[in-house]
């Protein structure tokens, strides 16, 4: 068990380096970290040479400060790119392991299915984890630079949903690919259970239970209160989070292949 | 080594495989025939617990195999029939992360491995799976199979999609295993059982229709005439005038017996005919019934019973 986890850990670390998959991940999040806080740095400029444009069609131009705020307000809105693009990237995981015939070698050699979905978890979680972290401390380093260290502490702790988010993502990925044929199949299964999500969440009173209010993390910033809506949708997200990694197992040790 | 007994498996209504039983003895190479989609892939499958059995029992080794669990997978060592690896590893890292899920110790790996690709021909390939040909996966899908030493090397189609240097060398592979290990070799090119196996047996629409040594099946139909081919083709005119019942194969040879058996006195008294009209001849042969024809016979009766 130890050693095909371990096995399997390097392989799958392998695929990640030898295909550029890392770099462009480590890529995206560097991008969108040093971003947010340059679009905020930068509006004022860019406002500034809008004006007189702005001005011939009747608005006016006053000057814009600019803080952190501005910059963590980036960073929440450009998280579901991310979040988007991080999918795309392990998307086909392990359906692509079903597709093409790759596994069945090493399942006759003794690698267990749990072994496997273990793995999987584990590489994308911590993937999440490392880039995820890597574009907060990039925007959270930018801003405690160009501006003051306010509120900082209220920033780290929202960033925890979105990030929460990301590994109940990451869970309802792997059970898509339990009974999808390909990657295009795991894709349309999460967009429809994602958009669900957020067409149940308008209900009155239903949306602070469900995982995709985690993403909504910016008013947590402005509105304390919601706190407890926030953790209302994490209890939910680790509760089926929890009961999907169970039943990918549970799938997958059931899988004809 | 390996039974199945009374094995079913279905997919929604149709019945892929029907109540099979099976015995591969120790140290043989068995042939596993059948036309497509008759449930050879299937059947080896189940083998290896990849799918469910409906109905039935597996033994590999006198261990029972059950779905989805891979205990009795250390005895057996697999060849899918398109052998599919990542790209992006080479040979022997490919061969190195088998050896490791497969329990085998780090000191004992390295060697290993390089003994298999000195056999498969693969050593010293440094590159990586993706830019390998389909002889050369082939190749390497044994090397895979073989580590560990498997007591039972299945190998699904090995053959089938090869061009006809690549099958040679991957029949004469598998005949130098003869001995060291047990094979279970599915095809649907008869000529390729013939020519490595020592038993095979023979399914069809998912049922065993028969099975024994190659030699006792070619044999059942008993020999199936004889050809003489002579010099020259008049010699050829004027042995059907003094021989009756031949039949014209091409412009030198004649074909006696047809499809029916044939006495020893009937080659005896060509001979004789022969030697009395001072013709001489290139060769007398026995037509022995080949394993196509024996596939083809007990495929149409299978057929005829099923009516």
């Amino acid at each position: 068990m130890k050693s095909g986890f371990l096995a399997f850990f390097k392989k799958e670390w392998m695929q990640l380096w030898r295909s550029g998959k890392l770099m462009v991940l480590l890529m995206i999040s560097v991008l969108f970290g040093v971003m947010n806080p340059a679009i905020a740095r930068l509006t004022p400029w860019l406002m500034e040479q809008m004006a007189e444009e702005l001005e011939e069609t009747g608005l006016l131009v006053s000057a814009v400060t600019v803080d952190a705020s501005m910059s963590f307000a980036q960073f929440f809105k450009n998280i579901p790119v991310v979040l988007i693009l991080f999918i795309f990237i392990f998307g086909g995981s392990l359906v692509g392991e079903w597709e093409k015939g790759t596994l069945i070698p090493l399942l006759t050699r003794g690698l267990s299915r749990s072994v496997v979905v273990a793995v999987k978890t584990t590489i994308m979680v911590l993937l999440w984890t490392i880039g995820y972290w890597l574009c907060f401390g990039i925007t959270l380093g930018y801003s405690l630079y160009f501006w003051s260290g306010e509120k900082m502490a209220r920033y780290a702790l929202a960033a925890v949903f979105p990030y929460l988010f990301g590994l109940w993502v990451i869970i309802m990925l792997l059970v898509f690919s339990v009974p999808a044929k390909s990657a295009t199949g795991v894709l349309m299964g999460l967009a429809v259970l994602v958009v669900v999500c957020y067409l149940a969440g308008m209900l009155p009173g239903v949306g602070w239970w469900l995982p995709t209010y985690l993403m909504s993390a910016q008013t947590f910033v402005s509105e304390y209160g919601e706190a407890e809506g926030f953790a209302r949708a994490a209890v939910v997200s680790g509760i089926s989070g929890a009961a999907g990694y169970l039943g990918v197992v549970f799938g997958v040790e059931r899988k004809m292949i | 080594m390996l039974e199945l007994s009374h094995i079913t498996r279905r997919f929604g209504t149709h019945t892929v495989v029907d109540d099979l039983c099976l015995t591969v003895p120790e140290h043989s190479i068995f042939g596993f025939v059948g036309e497509n989609g008759a449930g050879k892939t299937t059947t080896m499958k189940m083998i290896l617990g990849l799918i469910r059995a409906d109905a039935g029992e597996i033994r590999v080794n006198g261990e029972m195999v059950c779905f989805g669990k891979s205990s009795t997978n250390r005895f057996v060592g697999y060849l899918p029939d398109v052998p599919e690896f990542y790209g992006f590893l080479t040979a022997e890292e490919y061969l190195l992360l088998c050896a490791e899920i497969s329990g085998i110790s780090k000191e004992e790996r390295r060697g290993k491995v390089r003994e298999l690709l000195t056999l498969v021909g693969l050593m010293g390939t440094k590159q990586r799976v993706q830019g390998f040909s389909r002889g050369m996966k082939q190749r390497l899908g044994i090397a895979q199979a073989l580590l560990g030493d498997p007591k039972l090397l299945i190998c699904d189609e090995p053959t089938s999609a090869l061009d006809p240097a690549g099958r040679k060398e991957i029949l004469e592979l598998l005949y130098s295993l003869k001995g060291r290990t047990t094979v279970l070799f599915s095809t649907h090119i008869l000529s390729d059982v013939e020519r490595i196996c020592d038993e095979c047996a023979i399914l069809h629409k998912g049922r065993l229709v028969k099975q024994g040594k190659i030699q006792n099946l070619k044999d059942e139909g008993g020999t199936q005439g004889f050809l003489i081919e002579f010099l020259r083709a008049e010699d050829a005119e004027k042995f059907m005038g003094i021989m009756s019942g031949g039949e014209r194969v091409d412009m030198l040879t004649l074909a006696y017996g047809g499809s029916k058996n044939i006495s020893d006195p009937e080659i005896m008294m060509a001979m004789t005919l022969l030697v009395k009209e001072g013709i001489a001849v290139r060769r007398i042969e026995r037509r022995e019934r080949t394993l196509e024809e024996m596939f083809c016979d007990v495929l149409s009766s299978s057929e005829s019973e099923g009516e």
